[in-house]
């Protein structure tokens, strides 16, 4: 009698069409990125809620931030380049290299705040209450402390309570 | 003459001593010899699988032992395609993530 066999068949195959069935679905609803411009930020539009206009928007300043973040890149990396030759140059830290130090610190400066300014114009293309969560966030990922090593013990220790 | 309990035929047992058997062994002897040693084994394996396949027969024949395995084996095929999913969704947002932080964050490396 073949059919037990057919019936083991049968289930097995089951199991695996619903395994590849259920993998697809969970994957595109939870995690898969849209094709074209959404790839990269869908999952800003499912963490943050966002609505189609709103997505819509913060896509727009994305698109806008990026090609004059890579601009200023270049230009830091152009004069780190310059204050690298000067420095190789002079063998010591002449008053140019010091100038030189001090247009990058600049330059870097700027990048700074306009990278924040970003950040603040797309938590503001968000409801409040998730933009406000989405500044939290990003905040904590671009300004989190990365000198821990060269602080002094004191400065990284919580603050001790007060005795009254 | 003197007799040994345990060889009550000394002529015949140097007769056999002295034989020497010229007889070929036939083509493939020792194959063949190896396939039926094999083919005492099989039936052991066979057994098995012929009392699995009884096992079967007398389990799948209620209707509701068979359903309940489709059911059974269908949910275990749905669950872990479901926590696989979340899983991999999961790592692809964290990827993701990453990414966008690295395109907004010309610091961060």
């Amino acid at each position: 009698m073949k059919r037990p066999r057919i019936i083991v068949l049968v289930g097995l195959l089951l199991a695996l069409a619903g395994y590849f069935a259920i993998y697809h679905v969970t994957l595109s609803c939870c995690g898969m990125p849209a094709k074209g411009e959404a790839a990269e930020l869908g999952w800003l539009k499912q963490d943050f809620h966002l609505s189609e206009a709103e997505f819509r928007r913060v896509s727009e300043l994305h698109q806008a931030y990026l090609p004059a973040c890579r601009e200023r890149c270049a230009r830091i990396d152009a004069k780190n380049g310059e204050l690298r030759k000067l420095l190789a140059q002079a063998g010591a830290v002449t008053v140019e290299v010091e100038r030189a130090l001090a247009e990058s610190a600049t330059l870097r400066g700027e990048c700074q705040a306009a990278m924040l300014r970003h950040f603040v114009e797309v938590s503001r293309a968000m409801p409040p209450e998730q933009g406000k969560r989405y500044l939290e966030w990003i905040s904590a990922r671009t300004l989190a402390p990365q000198h821990d090593s060269m602080a002094p013990a004191a400065a990284v220790r919580p603050p001790e309570q007060h005795g009254h | 003459m003197n007799m040994n309990p345990s060889d009550p035929d000394p002529a015949l047992s140097r007769l056999l001593r002295e034989w020497q058997p010229q007889a070929e062994l036939p083509p493939r002897f020792q194959d063949r010899v190896w396939e039926r040693v094999a083919g005492e084994e099989r039936p052991a394996v066979s057994n098995l699988w012929a009392a699995f396949r009884d096992w079967l027969d007398t389990r799948f024949r209620r209707p509701v032992v068979a359903l309940g395995y489709v059911a059974v084996l269908m949910s275990i095929g749905l669950g872990v395609g479901h926590w696989h999913g979340r899983a991999d969704a999961a790592q692809l947002q964290d990827e993701l993530k990453a990414r966008y932080l690295q395109q907004v964050n010309p610091f961060l490396h």
